[in-house]
C-alpha cells in the first residue's frame, strides 16, 4: 500500500509541474496587451508601456519569468492582482472568493451526492418499476437542463413569484452584523443556488449507484443473504450497498475537486461571488496573476482529487492494484 | 429507562440552547437604529476607485460621489457650485480666479480644503504622465497643456493662469484632491498602479465617503459635514450584478431600489409592459452624451498591419459607407425606439452645442447615392493635392502651439501601391468598380474593398448593428467581415503602441461633459496617440477647435463649436448611428423626491460630475426597513431555521433510539 502511495505521489508531482508550465505560457499567448488592461482607454507611448511593463514584472525575458513564476507558485506568493493596481495580494483576492464557492458547491455537492444515492438505491432495488422509471427520467430530464435557464426559472417561481427567497447575491445588502444572524441569512440566501446544482448534479450519482448496485444484487452472495433469510433492507445495507459504493467514492472525490473551480453559471445567475464569477472577470480584464492562480488552484485540486480516488479505491477494494 | 430520560433530556436541552442562541441576536436586531439606505443596481465591472485610474462611467460616478470637483453640473445641465461657490475671469479669459466654500474639510478629518489642494490639483493633473483629465487643460503627447500657473490668493481663493483665453474655465471637471497625501504618490503610480482603497487613502470632500467594497457591493456612508448639507441617504450601496434578467428581478422583488446602469432596450419594454407594482421607469436622453459610431482608421498609415489606407485618405469613400447606414432603421430596430438617430458628436441633450446637419448634408439612407461616389473619379483638387505630396486637403501646421508639431505623424503621400509613382492613385485610387462582377468594387490599383470591422464582445447590441451594416454595404459593392474581441484587445489594436493603429474600422461609444471642450478634444491633434481613436487629424478642425477653446462670448463659442461638428460630419470620419436613452427604473415604495428625469436630465442616477442632484435630493418615503433588507423576513429565517434544527436533532436521537433497539433485539436473538 505504501508503495502504491509513494509511487502516486511521485506522479502527482510531475503532473502538476507540467500544468503549471502549460498554465504560465497558456496565458501569455492570449490576444491583447496586459499593458492595455492596466491603462485602460487612452493610448500609450512607448514610454509609458514600458513603465507598465517594468511596473508589472512583464518586463524580463520569458524564461526569467516562468522560473520567477515557479518558484512563487510553490512558495505561494503568486503576486499582484494587475487590475487592483499590484496593491491586492492574488491569494488574498482568490480566498475571498473561494470562501463563497466552498460553502455553495461543497454544500450542493455533499447534498447532490447524498440524495443521488439513495434514489440510486431505490432505483436500483425498485428497477423495472414506475419508481424506478420516475427517479431515473427526472434524473436524467433535470441533468440535461442548462443550469442558467434552470437557475433562471427557480429564481422567478420562488423568488419573484412566491417571495420565499432572494433574487441573488449571497447575503442582504447590508449584511447582518450579528454573526448568528449573518450565517443564518447567508443560508436562506444559498437555498435556490444549493437547489440549482443539487438537482442538476444529483442525477450523476444516482446512475453511478443504480447500475452499479443492479450488477451487484446479481451476485451468487446476494443470493445467499436471501437464502439465510436476511430482509430485503438487511441485505441491501449490509451486503450490497457497501460494495456498490466503490465506483460512487471515486465519482464523489471527482466531484469535490469541483468544489474550487465553482460553478461559473450558477454564480453569475445568482450573484454568487465566488471563484468562477472571479475567473470570468479575470479574463475579462486580462489578469494574469488571477487567472494563474485560480487555475492553479483549480489543477491541483483535481489532481490531489484523484490521487486520493486512487487510493481510496486501493484501500476499499484489496483486489486493485495499480 | 435511564437512557430514555438521558435522551429525552439531551434533547430537551440542545433545543433549548439552540432557541437561546438564536433569539439573542433577534433581541440585537430590535435595538438597531434603522438607517436610510438606497441600494443601486448596476450591470458593470467597477476596477477602480480613483479619480485617476477610472475609466468606465460607473466608476465616474462612484469616484466622483468621493472626490468633488471645483463644480458640479445641476438638474438643467448648468454649471453649478461645488468646492467654489463661486469663480470669475479677467477679460481676456486667461485668468479664473475660484472662491472656495470655507466649510468643506477632507473625509474623516477636520482639515480643510484649502487653495493649496486646489493649486496642487491643477498641477498634478498638468503632469504629462497623468492623462486622466488631458482634456481639461488641453494637454497631450508632448506634454504641452494650458496650465500656466497657480497663485494662492488667501486660503479660500486660487487663481489660475492659463496660456490661451481659456473658454470652459467654469467646467473645470477633474477632481480636487488632498494634496497631504496625494503629493507622496508620483503621478505615474496615480495613473497605473496607486490604489486609494487598499491604502485606506480613498478620502475625499465628497457628499459620502468610502466605507468598504467586497466582491458583492461598494458601500459609501453619507458625509455629516458635507459643505452642502448631509445627504438623507445614510448609506449607499453600489451593488454589482452579471446578469440582466438577475438585477431586475432583485428590483422588483425590493432588493435593490434602483437600476442606474445596463438595461437593455428589450428589458426595459419587457419590464415596462409588465407593468410592475410600486416601480417607476424612465427613458430618457444622457446628460453624459452617449452615442454609439462606427469609427474608421484615419492614421496616415491607416491600417498598419494591411497597409490599406483609403479609409483615411478617401473622403468620397467615407461618406459613401455614411450614406449606406441607415440610422433610423437601427434606432427603430437595434434600439426599440430607445434612442435619437444620430448626428453629430455633440449629444442633442445640449441643443444650444449640438449641431444638425441641414437636408443637404444628412446622411439619409441612400444607397444610389453612396454607389455614385464610389464611381466618382478623383476630382482636380485631389489629383493637385497629390502632386504637392501631401495627402489631405489640410496639412497639419498650428499656428500657436510649435510643440505640438513633435508629436505630429508625417503628412506625405507614399508609393502605397509600389508602381514607382507618386500620384493620386496612391490615395485615392478610384473610381471603384465592379470589374470582374463578383459583387465587390476594385479600386484602380485592383485591391477589392474589403475591411474588417473590430466589434467588442461584451456588447451584443453592437453586433446586431453591424450585421445591418454588413447587409448595406454589400449592396453598394464593399464587403466587411466581423472581428469579435473584448475591449481590451480593441483598444490594443486601436492604440499601442503610439501611433500603430491595427484596424480598419470599430463599432464603439463615447461619452463625455455637458461642455463641449471634452468631446470635441478627442477628435483633435491634441489627442493623436491619447484618446483620438479614430486618429482624425484636420488642420481646420484644430484651428475651430482651438478657437472654441478660448472663445468667452458664448454665441461666437456656437459658431466654432458647430463648425467643428460640421467639419467632422463632412470629413465623414465618423459613423455616429445612434445615442441610446438612459434607461433607469427605480422603486417608489421607499424614497421620494426622484423628481422628473426627462424634463431634468441632470437628476440622471448615472450623474458623475459629482454633487448628484438626484442624490443630494432623495428622502426617505416612511420609517426605513429594518437594516437587514434585501427583501428577507429575518425572523422568519430564525423561526424555520429553530424548527428546523430541532426536528433535524429529534429524528437524530429517535432514529439513535431505535437503532439501540434493534441491536438490542439482534444480541437477544443471537
Amino acid at each position: 500500500m505504501w508503495a502504491i502511495i509513494v509511487r502516486k505521489l511521485v506522479y502527482l508531482v510531475i503532473t502538476v509541474i507540467l500544468i503549471l508550465s502549460f498554465n504560465f505560457f497558456l496565458f501569455r499567448i492570449m490576444p491583447g496587451d496586459p499593458a492595455r488592461s492596466i491603462a485602460g482607454h487612452g493610448q500609450l507611448t512607448e514610454e509609458q508601456r514600458e513603465t507598465v511593463y517594468r511596473l508589472f514584472g512583464l518586463d524580463q525575458p520569458l524564461h526569467i519569468q516562468f522560473l520567477l513564476y515557479l518558484r512563487n507558485c510553490f512558495t505561494g506568493q503568486l503576486g499582484y492582482s494587475f487590475s487592483t493596481y499590484k496593491t491586492r495580494l492574488v491569494m488574498e483576492v482568490v480566498l475571498e472568493s473561494i470562501k463563497y464557492t466552498l460553502i455553495l458547491v461543497g454544500a450542493s455537492t455533499a447534498i447532490s451526492v447524498i440524495i443521488g444515492v439513495i434514489l440510486g438505491i431505490i432505483s436500483a432495488w425498485k428497477r423495472g418499476t414506475k419508481i424506478d422509471l420516475f427517479f431515473t427520467g427526472s434524473g436524467i430530464i433535470l441533468y440535461s437542463l442548462p443550469t442558467y435557464w434552470f437557475g433562471m426559472l427557480l429564481i422567478m417561481i420562488f423568488s419573484a413569484r412566491l417571495g420565499l427567497f432572494p433574487i441573488s447575491q449571497a447575503t442582504s445588502i447590508p449584511p447582518p452584523s450579528d454573526p448568528v444572524m449573518y450565517i443564518l441569512d447567508m443560508g436562506w440566501h444559498s437555498v435556490l443556488p444549493i437547489a440549482t446544482f443539487a438537482l442538476t448534479a444529483f442525477a450523476d450519482f444516482a446512475l453511478i449507484m443504480r447500475d452499479s448496485l443492479i450488477d451487484v444484487l446479481t451476485e451468487d452472495y446476494i443470493v445467499t443473504a436471501h437464502a439465510k433469510g436476511l430482509r430485503e433492507t438487511e441485505v441491501l445495507r449490509r451486503h450490497a450497498v457497501p460494495n456498490a459504493m466503490l465506483p460512487v467514492v471515486t465519482q464523489i472525490t471527482m466531484y469535490f475537486a469541483w468544489v474550487v473551480a465553482g460553478a461559473i453559471m450558477i454564480e453569475i445567475v445568482f450573484t454568487w461571488p465566488g471563484i468562477g464569477l472571479l475567473t470570468y472577470q479575470a479574463i475579462y480584464k486580462r489578469d494574469y496573476p488571477i487567472i494563474q492562480a485560480v487555475f492553479l488552484v483549480f489543477t491541483i485540486a483535481m489532481i490531489i482529487a484523484n490521487f486520493i480516488a486512487d487510493i481510496l479505491y486501493a484501500w476499499l477494494d484489496p483486489r486493485v492494484r495499480f | 429507562m435511564r437512557k430514555e430520560g438521558a435522551s429525552i433530556e439531551t434533547f430537551l436541552f440542545v433545543s433549548f440552547l439552540i432557541s437561546s442562541i438564536l433569539a439573542t441576536p433577534l433581541l440585537a436586531l430590535a435595538q438597531e437604529k434603522p438607517k436610510n439606505i438606497l441600494k443601486v443596481g448596476f450591470l458593470q465591472e467597477i476596477r477602480a476607485i480613483s479619480p485617476f485610474a477610472a475609466l468606465e462611467d460607473m466608476e465616474y460616478v462612484v469616484f466622483t460621489l468621493i472626490w468633488d470637483a471645483l463644480m458640479s453640473i445641476d438638474e438643467n445641465l448648468n454649471p453649478w457650485p461645488n468646492l467654489a461657490e463661486r469663480w470669475e475671469t479677467s477679460e481676456d479669459g486667461k485668468v479664473w480666479t475660484y472662491y472656495l466654500v470655507k466649510n468643506a474639510t477632507w473625509h474623516g478629518t477636520d482639515r480643510p480644503v484649502t487653495a493649496e489642494d486646489v493649486k496642487f490639483s491643477f498641477e498634478y493633473n498638468a503632469d504629462p504622465d497623468l492623462w486622466a483629465f488631458d482634456m481639461y487643460l488641453l494637454q497631450n503627447a508632448t506634454g504641452w497643456n494650458a496650465l500656466d500657473y497657480v497663485e494662492i490668493i488667501d486660503t479660500y481663493t486660487a487663481r489660475v493662469y492659463f496660456r490661451i483665453p481659456m473658454a470652459f474655465g467654469d467646467a473645470q471637471m477633474f477632481s480636487i484632491v488632498p494634496k497631504y497625501i496625494w503629493e507622496k504618490v508620483s503621478p505615474v503610480d496615480a495613473q497605473y498602479t496607486y490604489d486609494p482603497v487598499a491604502k485606506g487613502t480613498a478620502i475625499g470632500s465628497g457628499p459620502f465617503k468610502f466605507v468598504e467594497r467586497t466582491p458583492q457591493y461598494i458601500k459609501l456612508a453619507a458625509n455629516e459635514k458635507y459643505h452642502w448639507g448631509k445627504p438623507a441617504i445614510d448609506e449607499l450601496y453600489f451593488v454589482f450584478y452579471f446578469s440582466e434578467e438577475t438585477m431586475i428581478s432583485a428590483l422588483k422583488a425590493g432588493e435593490i431600489d434602483l437600476i442606474a446602469y445596463g438595461m437593455s432596450p428589450d428589458a426595459y419594454l419587457a419590464l415596462k409592459n409588465s407593468n410592475p407594482p410600486n416601480i417607476d421607469m424612465a427613458a430618457v436622453k444622457q446628460a453624459t452624451g452617449i452615442w454609439t459610431d462606427i469609427v474608421f482608421n484615419m492614421a496616415d498609415g491607416g491600417n498598419h498591419e494591411t497597409g490599406d489606407s483609403r479609409l483615411a485618405h478617401d473622403r468620397n469613400l467615407r461618406k459613401a459607407l455614411n450614406y449606406a447606414t441607415d440610422r433610423e432603421f437601427i434606432v427603430e430596430n437595434v434600439y426599440k425606439g430607445l434612442a435619437d438617430v444620430g448626428e453629430s458628436v455633440i449629444m442633442p441633450a445640449t441643443p444650444f452645442w449640438h449641431w444638425t446637419p441641414t437636408p443637404e448634408e444628412r446622411y439619409d439612407f441612400n444607397l444610389e447615392k453612396a454607389r455614385q461616389l464610389l464611381a466618382q473619379p478623383p476630382t482636380q483638387a485631389e489629383i493637385d493635392q497629390a502632386k504637392t505630396g501631401y495627402h489631405s486637403p489640410y496639412p497639419y501646421c498650428p499656428p500657436y502651439f510649435p510643440e505640438i508639431e513633435k508629436g505630429v505623424i508625417a503628412n506625405k503621400i507614399r508609393d502605397i501601391n509600389k508602381d514607382g509613382v507618386i500620384d493620386v492613385k496612391d490615395h485615392v485610387p478610384r473610381p471603384y468598380t465592379d470589374t470582374d462582377g463578383d459583387g465587390i468594387r476594385e479600386d484602380v490599383n485592383g485591391r477589392e474593398l474589403r475591411f474588417e470591422v473590430v466589434i467588442r464582445r461584451e456588447f451584443p447590441v453592437d453586433l446586431e448593428v453591424f450585421q445591418y451594416v454588413k447587409e448595406w454595404w454589400r449592396q453598394i459593392g464593399v464587403v466587411v467581415s466581423e472581428r469579435i474581441v473584448d475591449e481590451v484587445e480593441m483598444e490594443d489594436l486601436s492604440a499601442l503602441p503610439f501611433n500603430n493603429p491595427r484596424y480598419d474600422i470599430l463599432i464603439w461609444y463615447w461619452s463625455s461633459d455637458i461642455d463641449p471642450n471634452y468631446q470635441l478634444a478627442v477628435d483633435s491633434s491634441f489627442q493623436m496617440g491619447w484618446w483620438n481613436d479614430g486618429w482624425y487629424h484636420n488642420k481646420t478642425y484644430d484651428d475651430y477647435f482651438l478657437l472654441q477653446a478660448s472663445e468667452l462670448n458664448r454665441t461666437k463659442r456656437q459658431e466654432y463649436v458647430h463648425m467643428c461638428q460640421k467639419i467632422i460630419y463632412n470629413d465623414g470620419a465618423r459613423a455616429i448611428y445612434a445615442y441610446p436613452y438612459g434607461l433607469y427604473a427605480w422603486r417608489t415604495d421607499k424614497w421620494t423626491g426622484w423628481g422628473n428625469l426627462a424634463e431634468h436630465l441632470g437628476r440622471m442616477p448615472n450623474h458623475f460630475w459629482g454633487r448628484p442632484p438626484l442624490y443630494m435630493e432623495l428622502e426617505p418615503l416612511e420609517t426605513p426597513p429594518p437594516p437587514t433588507g434585501g427583501g428577507v423576513d429575518v425572523g422568519l429565517i430564525a423561526v424555520v431555521a429553530t424548527i428546523v434544527i430541532i426536528a433535524v436533532v429529534g429524528t437524530s436521537v429517535f432514529l439513535y433510539r431505535r437503532r439501540k433497539i434493534r441491536a438490542e433485539e439482534f444480541e437477544e436473538r443471537a
